[in-house]
C-alpha cells in the first residue's frame, strides 16, 4: 500500500482535521485500502516551513500551506493573499484553475513542490476584539495579533491598528489582560481558541478569503504511478469542495454559538476598509509589473 | 595559542547572548514607547539562540559541563572505565561528525527556505550545527587520547 | 514498532556515561539509518526545530537573571526580607524557596525558567547558610514543578483546548492542587531541616524598627519583584520579555544603586549562562528530535489504545495512566503529550464518568513530575547542572520531597474534590 503522511498545525476536531478525515476515508474507500493517509495534527511533524522542507527532501508528507507562505518560493503568489481581493470566493478558486496559476505551478514544481489540493478554503478572516469595530477609525490604537506574515501585518496596519505577530498559542493569555486587544482569523478558529471568553466583539470585516494549498514534494509524488496520482488528485479536489461547504456551515454555526455566549456581532460597511487597504498592493516591489491589475482582470 | 583559541567560542556565544537580551529589551521599548513592535524579533532570536547553543556547547565541553549519568561507570576501576571511555568517545565522535555532514547537506539545501520578514536564508541557522559539532569533535579526540594514555598506564585517571 | 528499540539503545548509552545529548541523538540517528527510508538530514532539522521556539528563550534570560542577582547582592537583600517573616522557623530558607516558587508559579509559564533563576539565586545563599547543596537544589527543583499547575499555566490552556473544557474552569481547578503541593513540600522540607538541624536563623521575631530598616534597604529588590510578577500578571510583557527587562533592572540596581557590580561580573554571568543554556538546550533539542520519531511512529497512539483497553474500572484506568504518563513524561515534552494523547483518551474518560476538568489536572500534575524523573527529566537536569550537583546526590537528598510530590499526585488523582471545589 502507498502511505502518505498528512501534517497540519490545527488541532484534532477543528475543520481542517474534519476535512482530512473526510479525504482519508474517501481515498481509502476508492483505492480499496491501497492508498493510506496517516494524519498528524497539532504540528507533530514540525512547523510549516520544516514540513515543507521535509517534503522537498523526498519524504512522503503532505502539508497545509497558504500562498502567503509560498511566496517565499514564488513571490507573485503573495497577491492571492491580499486584502479584499474579491467579494466572491468562487472567483478566487477560478484563478487556481487559470493559465496564470498553471504557469506559477510549473515554477513550484521546478522548486520541488507538488501541489496536491488547490481548492481548499481555510475560511474568511474576521476580527474579534475587545471593542466594536465598525469603521477603520475604530482600529486606531488597537493591538491586533496577526500571524508572522508580511501581507497580513501590512493589511492590519493599513486599517490603522498595530499588528502584533505572535504564535496562536500565546493569544489567549495575551488577551486576558491587554497585551493585545484583538485577533483576526476565521470564525471557527476564533471559537476553537476560546478567544471570545476574553474579547466580546466579533466584527465581520472579512478582509481575507483564506484559500490554502496542500502541498507535497515533487520527488515523492513523481515516483508514484499515474493512476495512483490521479486518484489522489481527484479525491483531494472532492475534499476541497467539502472544505468550502464546511467553512460556510461552520461560520453560521459558530456565530450562533458566540452570540449565545455573550458575543456582540458587528457587521460593518466593508467599503472604507477596502479603501484603507488598497495601498498594500503597492508595497511589494518584488512582484511582476501590473500584477494586481492582471489578477483583477482574471477575477472579472 | 591553544588557550587563546579556546576563548573564541566563548567570545562569540557571550556576544550573541548579550545581543539577544538587548534586542528583547529594545522590542519591549519599541512596543510601548513607539507603538511599533519589532516584527523581526522572533526571527533574529531564533538565529541567535541556535548559535549560542551550538557555539556555547564547545565552551561547555571544554569546562566539562555537559550532562551525563556517571552512576554506573563510577563504580568501575580506572582502566576498564578508560576502555569503555574510548569506545563511548569514538561513538560520540562518529555521531558528531555524521551530524556535521548532515548539517552541511541540510544548510546547502535550505537556500530557498527563507524567514518571512527579513528573508534570511535558513542556511545561516542550519550552519550553526556543523560548526558547533566540529568544535565538539576536536574535544572528543582529546578525550580519546587521554583515555588511551590511561589504558597504556601513562596517564592519570581523574 | 521500531521505537522501543531506539529507546533501549538510548538507555544503554546513558548507562555508559555518554553525554546525554549525544546518546539521545545517536538513538535518533540509528532510527534514520536502520529503520526508516526518510532522508537523514531531517534528524538535524528536528534538532534545530526546538531551538526556534520563542518561549525557550526565557531559559537563558532567567539563568542570567538569577546569576546576576547572586553576584550583585540583590538575592542577599531579598532573602533578608524573607528572613523577617520565616527566619524564626526551622528550615526557613527552604520554606522561602518553595514560597517564591509558588509565587512565581502564578506568573511564569515555564518551570524551566523558574527553576533556573531560583537555583542560581537561592542555592548559593542556602549553601552559605549551612544547607546541603544537593538538598537545596532538590528543594528548588521540586518547588518549580508547581508552576504549570497554578494559573495561568500554558499546560492548563492547552488541555482546555484539546479536551474542550473552559479555560477559566481549568484555571480555578489548578489553585487547590497547587497550594496543596506547596504545603506538602514545605512540610517535608521542614522535617528534613529539623532532622539535619538547620536551625532558625533568628531567635525571635524582628522588631518594628528592624523590619522598617530592612525593607527600606531592600526597596529596589522589591521593586524588581513587583516588576517581574506584576509585569507578567498584567501582561505588560511575555515571560521571556520579563526575563530580559528584569536583567536590565538588576544591572541598573547593581551598577547605580548598590554599586557592588563590575563589568567582569557581567562577562562572567554571560559565560556561565550560555554554558548552562547549551548544556540543557542540547538535551531538550535532541529529545525533541526523538519525540518527532515517536510521533511519526504513533507511539503515543499505541499507548493510548493500550490504556483505553483497560476500561473496566475508573481507578485502575487512572493508575495505569499515571504509570504510563510518568514514563512517557521522562522521554517527551509534556505539552506534546497533551496534544497527542488527550483526544484519544477523552472518550474513555467520559465513558468512565471521570470529570474532564479533574482529569486534566491529574494529567498535568503527572507530566510535571515527569520533568523531575531521570533520565531526561529536564528540570532535574537543569538544576543539577546549574547547582553543580551530582544526579545521585540530588535524588538521595531530595527523596522525602519527591515522596511529597508523589503523594500529591495520588491525592489529586483519587480526590476529585481538590480539583473541582472551586469549579462552579
Ligand atoms: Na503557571
Ligand atoms: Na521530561
Amino acid at each position: 500500500a502507498t502511505e502518505i503522511k498528512i501534517a497540519y498545525e490545527n488541532n484534532p476536531g477543528e475543520p481542517v482535521d474534519q476535512v482530512m478525515h473526510y479525504w482519508k476515508d474517501l481515498l481509502e474507500k476508492r483505492s480499496n485500502g491501497e492508498i493510506v493517509l496517516q494524519l498528524y495534527p497539532s504540528s507533530q511533524l514540525g512547523a510549516k516551513k520544516d514540513v515543507t522542507e521535509q517534503a522537498m527532501m523526498g519524504m512522503n508528507v503532505v502539508t497545509l500551506t497558504d500562498v502567503g507562505f509560498l511566496q517565499d518560493y514564488e513571490p507573485d503568489l503573495g497577491v492571492l493573499f491580499g486584502p479584499y481581493l474579491t467579494d466572491d470566493p468562487k472567483k478566487l478558486f477560478d484563478i487556481y484553475e487559470s493559465d496564470w496559476f498553471k504557469e506559477k505551478n510549473e515554477k513550484l514544481k521546478e522548486a520541488g513542490i507538488h501541489v496536491v489540493m488547490n481548492n481548499y478554503l481555510y475560511g474568511v478572516r474576521h476580527l474579534l476584539a475587545k471593542k466594536p469595530v465598525e469603521k477603520p477609525e475604530d482600529m486606531k490604537g488597537l493591538k491586533i495579533r496577526t500571524p508572522n506574515n508580511i501581507m497580513q501585518i501590512k493589511s492590519i496596519e493599513a486599517m490603522g491598528a498595530t499588528a502584533t505577530p505572535m504564535p496562536l498559542g500565546d493569544v489567549y493569555p495575551a488577551l486576558t489582560t491587554g497585551m493585545i486587544d484583538g485577533v483576526e482569523n476565521p470564525i471557527s478558529v476564533l471559537y476553537g481558541g476560546k478567544f471570545h471568553e476574553q474579547a466580546k466583539y466579533l466584527s465581520l470585516i472579512g478582509y481575507l478569503t483564506n484559500t490554502s494549498l496542500w502541498i507535497g514534494g515533487e520527488a515523492f509524488f513523481s515516483s508514484l504511478p499515474q493512476e495512483t496520482l490521479d486518484m489522489i488528485h481527484e479525491t483531494a479536489h472532492e475534499a476541497g469542495v467539502y472544505s468550502q461547504e464546511l467553512a460556510a456551515k461552520e461560520d453560521a454555526k459558530f456565530i450562533e454559538k458566540m452570540k449565545e455566549e455573550g458575543v456582540t456581532v458587528v457587521e460593518p460597511d466593508i467599503g472604507p476598509f477596502r479603501e484603507a487597504t488598497r495601498a498594500v498592493y503597492d508595497q511589494f516591489p518584488e512582484w511582476s509589473p501590473n500584477l494586481y491589475q492582471t489578477i483583477q482582470d482574471q477575477l472579472k | 595559542m591553544k588557550a587563546g583559541l579556546s576563548r573564541v567560542p566563548s567570545l562569540i556565544a557571550g556576544t550573541a547572548l548579550f545581543g539577544l537580551v538587548a534586542i528583547t529589551i529594545a522590542s519591549v521599548v519599541m512596543r510601548y514607547v513607539f507603538a511599533a513592535p519589532i516584527f523581526w524579533l522572533e526571527e533574529v532570536s531564533g538565529l541567535l539562540m541556535i548559535w549560542i547553543v551550538m557555539i556555547g556547547a564547545i565552551t561547555a565541553e571544554r569546562d566539562g559541563q555537559h550532562l551525563s549519568i556517571p552512576l554506573i561507570m563510577d563504580g568501575l576501576p580506572s582502566r576498564p572505565r578508560a576502555v569503555i571511555g574510548v569506545f563511548v568517545s569514538l561513538l560520540s565522535l562518529a555521531v558528531l561528525l555524521y551530524t556535521s555532514y548532515l548539517g552541511v547537506i541540510l544548510a546547502l539545501g535550505a537556500r530557498t527556505k527563507i524567514t518571512s520578514i527579513l528573508h534570511i536564508s535558513w542556511t545561516w541557522i542550519d550552519l550553526a550545527v556543523p560548526v558547533g559539532a566540529l568544535g565538539l569533535s576536536a574535544y572528543m579526540v582529546a578525550h580519546i587520547v587521554r583515555d588511551i594514555r590511561i589504558i597504556a598506564g601513562r596517564g592519570e585517571s581523574e | 514498532m521500531s521505537w522501543p528499540v531506539i529507546v533501549l539503545i538510548m538507555l544503554v548509552l546513558f548507562a555508559l556515561n555518554m553525554r546525554l545529548y549525544i546518546a539521545v541523538f545517536a538513538a535518533v540517528l540509528s532510527y534514520f539509518v536502520f529503520f526508516s527510508p526518510v532522508p537523514h538530514q531531517i534528524a538535524v532539522q528536528r534538532l534545530i526545530g526546538a531551538s526556534q521556539n520563542m518561549s525557550l528563550v526565557a531559559i537563558p534570560f532567567f539563568i542570567l537573571l538569577g546569576t546576576l542577582m547572586d553576584h550583585t547582592g540583590v538575592a542577599r537583600r531579598l532573602l533578608r526580607v524573607a528572613d523577617l517573616f520565616v527566619g524564626k522557623f526551622t528550615g526557613g530558607m527552604a520554606l522561602t524557596n518553595i514560597g517564591l516558587s509558588t509565587l512565581l508559579g502564578g506568573v511564569s509559564a515555564s518551570n524551566l525558567a523558574d527553576s533556573a533563576m531560583l537555583t542560581r539565586m537561592l542555592v548559593p545563599e542556602m549553601e552559605r547558610a549551612g544547607y546541603n547543596r544537593a538538598f537545596a537544589a532538590a528543594v528548588t527543583a521540586s518547588g518549580a514543578l508547581i508552576t504549570p499547575i497554578i494559573p495561568p499555566g500554558i499546560a492548563l490552556i492547552i488541555y482546555a483546548l484539546v479536551a474542550d473544557v473552559s479555560i477559566g474552569s481549568m484555571f480555578m481547578a489548578g489553585i487547590l492542587p497547587g497550594i496543596m503541593m506547596a504545603v506538602l513540600l514545605m512540610l517535608s522540607a521542614y522535617f528534613v531541616s529539623k532532622r539535619r538541624g538547620y536551625r532558625p536563623s533568628r531567635e525571635q521575631w524582628p522588631s518594628a524598627g528592624e523590619t522598617v530598616k530592612t525593607l527600606a534597604l531592600a526597596w529596589p529588590v522589591l521593586l524588581l519583584l513587583v516588576a517581574i510578577i506584576g509585569g507578567i500578571r498584567m501582561n505588560v510583557f511575555t515571560p521571556t520579555e520579563a526575563g530580559a527587562v528584569a536583567v536590565a533592572i538588576v544591572l541598573a540596581i547593581g551598577f547605580v544603586i548598590y554599586r557592588e557590580m563590575r563589568v567582569e561580573h557581567v562577562v562572567h554571568a554571560l559565560t556561565e549562562t550560555f554554558k548552562s543554556t547549551s548544556a540543557v538546550m542540547l538535551v531538550i533539542m535532541a529529545s525533541s528530535a526523538l519525540a518527532w520519531i515517536l510521533s511519526l511512529e504513533q507511539a503515543a497512539q499505541q499507548l493510548a489504545v493500550m490504556i483505553t483497553s483497560f476500561t473496566a474500572n475508573k481507578y485502575v484506568f487512572l493508575l495505569l495512566l499515571n504509570v504510563i504518563l510518568l514514563v512517557l513524561g521522562m522521554l517527551i515534552e509534556g505539552n506534546a503529550i497533551l496534544i497527542v494523547m488527550v483526544p484519544l483518551i477523552m472518550p474513555t474518560v467520559h465513558q468512565l464518568g471521570i470529570d474532564p476538568v479533574h482529569f486534566g489536572i491529574v494529567i498535568i500534575v503527572n507530566l510535571a513530575l515527569g520533568c523531575l524523573s531521570p533520565p531526561v527529566g529536564t528540570v532535574m537536569l537543569l538544576v543539577c547542572n546549574l547547582a553543580k550537583v551530582k544526579m545521585s546526590d540530588f535524588l538521595s537528598e531530595g527523596a522525602l520531597l519527591f515522596a511529597a510530590l508523589f503523594l500529591s499526585l495520588i491525592l489529586v488523582t483519587y480526590v476529585p474534590m481538590l480539583s473541582l471545589a472551586f469549579v462552579n
